[in-house]
């Protein structure tokens, strides 16, 4: 059998049923084989687009998606999609051509050094130097992918090596692999000393949680411990927000009660983050006053932001079920006041959101899909505003999931990662929540969604403007607005429709409830324009580089500053 | 100075990845060695550095793919140095502090020097 069939074979026995990707010269061979092995391919329009499809797909099955681009061009294009999910450890097997090893280094046409370009945004990469080594890379880049942190691998496959045919043996040659993950759980009994010790914990929860799985396993060690929940925009959706101890999430856009009480608790059980200063704040002042459990299946990342804390090492759900086994038998101390405390503080945040304007305000869009999207519903979003006020507002209850590009925060991630996402999971509804900034960078892949009868939708926040950029030159750069404001708009609804799709425009928000329950029925790709005013900040905000006491609210918001419950717990020196 | 001792496998881009780790975290490397070593397919790469912020990167080396086992060797570095003065070139090989001593003593001639440990 040639390499290229045997990849795609590969493939297959990796349970493998569809890819994303855009042929070229450099993946003829494969291509060509792919007409025949039953895989599902998607064409996307951009190499951009596939990567971002193939990890939507892995957000939702958990499974690492697959996208392949051509040498070259394909695969610078590629990139940005691969960091994207690298910075969400989102598992994915990305396979680009490359010119003949022959002339390989030459400058060849259409040659880049894919090889090294990819090597900073994936866990591990290779480059195929024979035929032969095309049954042990397959099986090992998605070994890797999946095992230990989950993330992107990269493969390089030259067209020579897709040409050439794959000794037998080498195919059924058993894989062993290379490295077993690690788990470090030595700290636990220190771990469980601080839980007990606890007057007033709170468990943390990051997008580690989501990839392992473990959300019903933290609410029971909540639950044991009385601990209130929050989560980092990562983690959010990891547990469902409807369950009285979810607090929602924290940091720069999040929800006052949470980041109130990650901040002024005694003890924090991190599981499955990294810390990131969007969630933290300044970092030097977080975590003071706290002692810190850190559970992370990476090790570089136990004191990598955060020090002085007790590591555990090893995925969310083992090392719950660890520390919940630990504690099973011991008398926890009644927390009472603790919990009562966070209960009324979770009263205090706990605005109505139900806004009237016009334009439509974004807390009102936001409002509507809450009440209107099903419990199993699939929601992605830009970055900008748009990201912030679902971050901030949306309710991801019972089966829904959140999907956003929260560490690398690229713009255009979200529709493509709700086609990806629609592959993985056709019975449920996914809609994205846009910028109109941030759509115009993907939209093209409405062509791919109208082609593969791939129906999601797209609600576009449009307020005619780079939304938070423009805000954060409002508040941090004196109003002096630059290269924020678009001219005159493309007409999304035309666009929709000259893609084949259904379009509305919605300038009312009386008028927001119609498009959502039509977009929900639609028998094809569907988008919303949905006119807001440009002027509503997303506040409240703790400006870059600043701490949680330095949150500005805005006027909307309700929050006492927590005074309103007073404090049983005295904070530990 | 810090030494630390990693056993990889000896594939395309080893050195590549290694090395990126420390350009992005903004530390540098002092010194670098690599070559064959008892294990076939496998290389072994002893890195020394005085930046205060290497001891903290072993768990993000381990992280690398390539990187079978790596640690921080203490107390018995040597040194190799290279050295072209006016007398002509020379040699100084041995713990590393002599060979430290040995390369100040001659003011103004070009150097090598690298540091390993086992
Ligand atoms: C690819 C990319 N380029 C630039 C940015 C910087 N950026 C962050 S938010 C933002 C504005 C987003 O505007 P829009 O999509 O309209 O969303 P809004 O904030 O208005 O909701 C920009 C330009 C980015 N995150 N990603």
């Amino acid at each position: 059998m040639r390499g290229s069939r045997v990849a795609l074979e590969m493939l297959k026995e990796q349970g493998v049923r569809v890819v994303f990707g855009i042929p070229g010269g450099a993946v003829l061979p494969l291509y060509d084989d792919l007409y025949d092995v039953g895989l599902r391919h998607v064409l996307c329009r951009h190499e951009q687009g596939a990567a971002h499809m193939a990890d939507g797909f892995a957000r939702v099955l958990k499974r690492p998606g697959v996208c392949i681009a051509t040498s070259g061009p394909g695969a610078t294009n590629l990139i940005t999609g691969v960091a994207t999910a690298y910075m969400d450890s989102s598992p994915m097997v990305a396979i680009t051509g490359q010119v003949a090893t022959s002339v390989m280094g030459n400058d060849a046409f259409q040659e880049v050094d894919a090889f090294g370009l990819m090597m900073p945004v994936v866990k591990h990469n290779w480059r195929i130097e024979s035929a032969n080594e095309i049954p042990r890379v397959f099986r090992e880049a998605f070994h890797v992918a999946t095992h230990g942190r989950t993330a992107p691998v990269h493969i390089d496959f030259p067209v020579d090596a897709q040409r050439d045919e794959v000794d037998e043996a080498k195919i059924k040659q058993k894989f062993v692999p290379r490295k077993q993950t690690k788990r470090d759980l030595s700290n636990v009994l220190d771990a469980i000393k601080f839980i007990e010790e606890a007057e007033a914990p709170v468990v943390m929860v990051g997008g580690g949680a989501r990839w392992s799985q473990a959300g019903t396993d933290i609410l029971r060690l909540a639950e044991m411990i009385q601990a209130p929940v929050v989560t980092t925009l990562m983690g959010k959706g990891a547990v469902p927000e409807d369950h009285p101890l979810v607090l929602g999430p924290v940091g720069m856009h999040g929800k006052m009660v949470a980041t109130y009480v990650l901040n002024n608790c005694d003890t924090i059980v991190a599981l499955g983050t990294r810390f990131s200063d969007r969630s933290t704040g300044k970092l030097s002042e977080f975590g003071k006053q706290q002692r810190i459990v850190h559970v992370d299946i990476d090790s570089s990342e136990v004191g990598k932001n955060v020090s002085n804390v007790v590591g555990l090492v090893g995925d969310v759900y083992t090392v719950v079920h660890a520390l919940i086994a630990g504690l099973e038998n011991r008398a926890l101390r009644k927390r009472t006041a603790w919990t009562e405390r966070v209960a009324g503080l979770k009263k205090e945040c706990a605005c109505d959101f139900n806004l009237s304007g016009h334009p439509i305000l974004p807390q009102k869009i936001v409002w509507e899909l809450n009440r209107l999207l099903p419990d199993d519903a699939i929601l992605t979003t830009e970055v900008g505003r748009n990201q912030m006020w679902a971050e901030h507002f949306f309710d991801v209850r019972q089966n829904r999931i959140f999907m956003t590009s929260g560490g690398l925060g690229t713009m255009g991630f979200g529709f493509p990662a709700a086609m990806g996402a629609k592959v993985a999971a056709p019975e449920r509804f996914v809609i994205d929540l846009a910028g109109d900034g941030s759509f115009q960078m993907t939209m093209k892949e409405l062509a791919t969604a109208r082609e593969n009868g791939i129906n999601v939708a797209v609600l576009v926040m449009n307020d005619n403007a780079l939304g938070m950029v423009l805000q954060w030159q409002r508040m941090f750069y004196g109003e002096r607005y630059s290269a924020v404001h678009f001219g005159p708009m493309p007409d999304f609804v035309k666009i929709a429709e000259a893609y084949g799709c259904e379009g509305v425009r919605v300038a009312k928000d009386g008028d927001l409830e119609d498009a959502i329950v039509r977009a929900q029925s639609a028998e094809t790709p569907f988008v919303i324009d949905a006119m807001i005013d440009p002027k509503e900040d997303m506040l409240p905000i703790m400006p870059p580089g600043r701490s949680a006491k330095e949150i500005i609210l805005g006027p909307r918001c309700i929050w006492k500053g927590g005074a309103t419950v007073e404090s049983p717990v005295p904070a530990r020196p | 100075m810090k030494v630390l001792s990693l056993l990889v496998h000896d594939d395309w881009g080893v050195m590549q990845r290694i090395m990126g780790v420390f350009t992005r975290k903004r530390i540098s490397v002092d010194t670098i060695i690599a070559g064959p070593c008892e294990r076939q397919g496998c290389a072994r790469v002893i890195l020394a550095s005085k930046h205060p912020s290497f001891p903290k990167m072993l768990e993000h080396v381990r992280r690398v793919h390539d990187v079978i086992e790596a640690e921080f060797i203490e107390n018995n570095a040597e040194a190799f140095a290279l050295l072209r003065g006016a007398s002509g070139r020379r040699s100084v090989a041995g713990p590393a502090q002599e060979v430290d001593d040995a390369v100040e003593k001659e003011d103004g001639a070009a150097y090598v020097k690298a540091y390993a440990a086992l």
